[in-house]
């Protein structure tokens, strides 16, 4: 009853969509600006990225609000944002930084860490994501591919391809018995 | 390497300090606002999408109709008292409320060649007119088609085409005779504000002239999806509707004025948004504008120049700071992006943050045509052809 009562409401006012989206960004905004450095790793890009995101979550909010876990929702629509600027027109003129990106990396850093961040780094945007998405956020194959509306094989090739390409720039390789996921 | 090294990698946010955020959710609020009142009003989108299938498959199996009217009806009809144009001229609005309730004021106008569309504030009591120029929308009768191998039955419906490819058809169905609107035949139906049934909003369709048709819709469903209307609701809708006034009204003002419009060019749409007491925004579009037999106003995607005027607060910030910036003279500067689109053709946008106390946006695209054929060597060209009167004009064209 009272979940009914919730979506006439929605329905009837359409105020209930801004009170509801606002409080969900005002908790949630600092998770999806990590999410979107991690994929473009230059904070204003990430929130320039996270503004046009959060527009089309404002849009389908509806939808958002009805799903099991808003932050998959929310966390898909960024994903795909980022993977369809990369291949607009805009982001062509875009110069990304070269390397790894300025700050001071803390005392966690070392060197090996810098030289897989530079590699990262370097990775084509639907390899990051399948990396960002499958190595940090711990998602299945199967997530992963529905996340990024792609096949669960081209989720398992660009995963592959990611990791060879670490391994080449960075010149190690597996340990013995570790596989790809 | 290893998955914790990749981890951490991918981990740059834990130890690199976070600036602080500059995502506006006000900003947010009003762009998906105002894109959600776009898609309502021009009629497009993936639920439309499957409706322009269902278009192509009346024209090809328009005989499976049930009482053979081949989705068109015809009754005769009374005299027009004014003259309708063919198209309307989107910077003066062609119609507009002359009653609305206590508290409700227009906020929202959606100008096209052929659609004049009217919205209060949103919320409970939002309201929305829309007015079809002659040509695009006829009463479909209730037919079969064939879609994906089986056959559906549509209901009797007001159906609309859109003014640019892809020729996508919005549909209203008619759920019942209702009184004539000033001697006007007219239809209760009920239009789809967001997916569910309780999105579904009361409404009055009449034929405000022998093919032009008006649209008003309240923001309150009522009685169930499909019931039947309160009479206070049918009550307001036939006093909404019974004030519209037609014909052209006052133009918009304008901040700046185009001294060099493209031969052949024409404002092909425009949105005026009201944010605040004082405060528009509005965004006009102007390309070749040649209104066809089928009501398209040109090919998809053609050369267009989009002008977006904005209280200075809500222009540029959507845009990437890494974008090559601009300096225009007399103090004023820009944030540029461009790139070339192959053969000739041209992409390129301007934002000004701050000029004659506006924000300004120019946008060109050159569409499938080399930018010669787009009349515009750029948005900085198009930018120099731009006055900026003092106390604003309402003519911006020419």
């Amino acid at each position: 009853m009272a979940q009914r009562f919730g979506q006439v409401v929605r329905a009837l006012t359409g105020r209930d969509r801004d009170s509801e989206f606002t409080e969900y960004m005002r908790a949630r905004l600092p998770w999806l600006r990590r999410l979107a450095f991690r994929l473009c790793q230059d904070w204003q890009r990430a929130d320039d990225l996270v503004q046009a995101a959060i527009i089309d979550l404002y849009v389908q909010w509806g939808r958002a609000a009805a799903a099991d876990h808003i932050d998959s929702y929310a966390r898909t629509i960024l994903v795909r944002k980022y993977l369809s600027e990369r291949r607009s027109r805009w982001f062509r003129q875009v110069i990304l930084p070269g390397g790894v990106p300025d700050g001071s990396g803390g005392e966690a850093d070392h060197e090996m860490a810098l030289d897989v961040r530079g590699a990262v780094a370097g990775l084509p945007a639907g390899q990051r994501a399948v990396l960002v998405l499958r190595y940090f956020y711990d998602l299945s194959v199967e997530q992963t591919a529905r996340e990024l509306g792609c096949s669960e094989g081209t989720v398992k090739s660009q995963t592959a391809r990611a990791i060879a390409a670490l391994r080449t720039t960075i010149g190690a390789g597996l340990m013995p018995g570790e596989e790809w996921r | 390497m290893d998955d914790a090294q990749i981890r951490q990698a991918l981990d740059w946010p834990a130890d690199n300090p976070e600036p602080p955020s500059a995502v506006s959710l006000e900003e947010a609020r009003t762009a998906g606002r105002r894109r959600i009142r776009w898609r309502r009003l021009v009629a497009v989108g993936s639920v439309l999408a499957v409706s322009a299938a269902v278009a192509i498959a009346f024209s090809v199996i328009g005989s499976l109709g049930s009482s053979g009217q081949n989705g068109r009806i015809r009754h005769s009809l009374p005299t027009a008292p004014g003259r309708t144009p063919h198209a309307f001229n989107p910077l003066v609005p062609y119609a507009s409320f002359g009653w609305l309730p206590a508290g409700a004021k227009a906020t929202t106008f959606f100008l096209t060649r052929t659609l004049v569309g009217v919205e209060t504030g949103p919320g409970r009591t939002q309201i929305s007119l829309a007015v079809h120029a002659p040509g695009p929308c006829h009463l479909a009768g209730p037919t079969r088609y064939r879609f994906r191998a089986k056959v559906l039955r549509a209901p009797r419906s007001l159906a609309c085409l859109a003014q640019r490819r892809p020729r996508v058809v919005s549909r209203l169905p008619l759920t019942g005779a209702a009184p004539a609107v000033r001697g006007r035949r007219a239809w209760w139906s009920y239009w789809q504000s967001d997916p569910g049934e309780m999105g579904l909003k009361p409404t009055l369709i009449w034929q405000f002239t022998p093919s032009g048709w008006a649209v008003v819709s309240l923001g309150v469903p009522e009685g169930g999806p499909r019931g039947p209307l309160s009479s206070s609701v049918r009550t307001e809708l036939h006093k909404l509707a019974d004030h519209v006034r037609f014909g052209s009204g006052e133009p918009f003002r304008y901040a700046f004025r185009l001294t060099h419009v493209p031969a052949g060019w024409a404002v092909l749409e425009n949105q005026v948004d009201y944010l605040a007491p004082g405060k528009k925004s509005l965004e006009i579009t102007i390309g070749p504008a040649r209104l066809s037999t089928d009501f398209v106003t040109q090919p998809i995607p053609g050369p267009q120049v989009d002008l977006s005027e904005a209280v200075p607060w809500t222009m540029c910030s959507a845009l990437s700071k890494t974008m090559r910036q601009v300096k225009l003279g007399h103090g004023v500067s820009g944030t540029m992006m461009s790139f070339p689109g192959g053969a000739n053709r041209l992409n390129q946008s301007l934002c000004i943050s701050h000029v004659h106390g506006i924000g300004l946006g120019i946008e060109l695209s050159s569409g499938n045509s080399p930018a010669a054929v787009a009349g515009y060597p750029g948005v900085i060209a198009v930018y120099r052809d731009l006055q900026f009167p003092s106390g604003g004009t309402s003519s911006p064209m020419g």
